[in-house]
């Protein structure tokens, strides 16, 4: 087999994609028996594809987050994976999802916990930073040491949120304890200052449960450490609905103006704001965070199905 | 669980430190000690200061105590 001497020197001195894409034409000429027409028509073909690359085959928004991973350096997901998280992205948008998100982040993944990182709502923006250390484990996500660690989402309800708000809200995990810890804070955003305490949390113990959505606080006798999911969804002023992984519940609680949550949400631990500053109050969460996500209400049974889609399939 | 406690001066030298996306960040914990986990010993993003962060005392951790308004 003999390629021209033209495709040979311009195949040579590429690299990256274009390599790539000049190797794969050379694979296509040795499986037809090595006939090229002339180098010079090699080099036209080889640089129409150069020219004209292929569209990428993924919803628009998925492909800003593989772009945004891009352009820092971070590993992506892998094909396989790519495919399912672009399914995950257009789940959601059939759903009707999508549009209602303000944040979305997918911890369970193959990529690197660089790429767990990334908002998927909106890629250059509210990127998770790892403070002190959470542990990343592939295809699972992250989780805390019982102590410091944690994630914070660099997202302020207050100043940052379009879709959420006061009486139309959604906050949602797919988390997963090993029972080991009796009392944690999945996530949460706690402004302890008076006139107006108001949280987003989610605190689970061995002896109660204590969801809150722009209110202060309601305990449920329940231990509910063993649900993955957990979903509050606030529609009116006077209560919440919480879902889990087959049952639901509301509380009858007011609503407060969330203007004071003017500091980001953390995941694993609780932000807390009281009249001294913000610091973390409990020790951060060792279950394993696989997805977070806020925005306005959201259909918890699409929102839940296109999670569990996912998470099922990895 | 044992945990890396920090006197004030080494807690001004490290709180903050940041690898990219990656933060060091020290919490109080019920003893008002500045500490950290012994997570950050391991990690790549905090290779940089490792040194100092293998000077920090080990201690056991102390739970930050309840609010009241948590208290049932």
């Amino acid at each position: 087999m003999a390629l021209g001497l033209g495709i040979v020197v311009y195949w040579a001195t590429q690299s990256g994609p274009a390599a790539a894409i000049i190797s794969a034409f050379k694979s296509r000429v040795i499986a037809d028996g090595g006939t090229v027409e002339s180098p010079s028509c090699a080099k036209s073909d080889v640089k129409f594809l150069l020219d004209n690359p292929a569209p990428s085959t993924y919803d628009a928004d998925y492909q800003a987050v593989l772009d945004r991973s891009t352009a820092l350096g971070y590993t992506a997901p892998s094909p396989a994976q790519q495919t399912l998280q672009n399914t995950l992205v257009t789940d959601l948008k059939t759903a009707g999802v999508w549009d209602k998100l303000d944040v979305f982040y997918v911890f369970a993944t193959d990529g690197d916990s660089n790429f767990a990182t990334l908002n998927w709502k909106a890629p250059s923006s509210h990127q998770v930073t790892k403070v002190s250390s959470p542990t990343f484990t592939a295809d699972s996500g992250f989780s805390g040491d019982g102590s410091t660690a944690y994630l914070d989402t660099n997202f302020s309800i207050a100043n940052d949120a379009t879709n959420y708000t006061q009486n139309n809200a959604s906050a949602f995990t797919y988390f997963v304890s090993d029972l080991s810890q009796t009392d944690f804070v999945a996530y949460g955003a706690r402004n302890d200052v008076d006139p107006n305490k108001v949280r987003n949390q989610l605190r689970m113990r061995s002896t109660d449960y204590r969801p809150a959505i722009n209110d202060d606080r309601p305990i449920i006798a329940a231990d509910y450490r063993s649900n993955n999911w957990h979903h509050q969804k606030r529609t009116t002023s006077t209560g919440f609905t919480t879902f889990l992984d087959s049952t639901s519940f509301t509380n009858t609680i007011s609503s407060k103006d969330i203007s004071d949550l003017d500091f980001s949400m953390r995941l694993l631990t609780l932000h807390f704001k009281t009249t001294g500053g913000t610091s973390n109050l409990f020790a951060s969460a060792e279950g394993t965070m696989k997805v977070f996500g806020l925005g306005e209400a959201l259909d918890n049974t699409d929102l839940k199905d296109a999670i569990d889609t996912y998470i099922s399939a990895l | 669980m044992i945990v890396l406690k920090a006197t004030q001066a080494q807690y001004e030298a490290l709180d903050g430190y940041r690898n990219g996306d990656n933060l060091l960040k020290f919490a109080k914990d019920g003893n008002d000690n500045w500490i950290v986990g012994t997570a950050v010993l391991n990690d790549d993003a905090f290779a940089a200061i490792h040194d100092q962060l293998n000077a920090l005392e080990r201690i056991e951790y102390v739970p930050v105590p309840e609010p009241q308004n948590e208290i049932e």
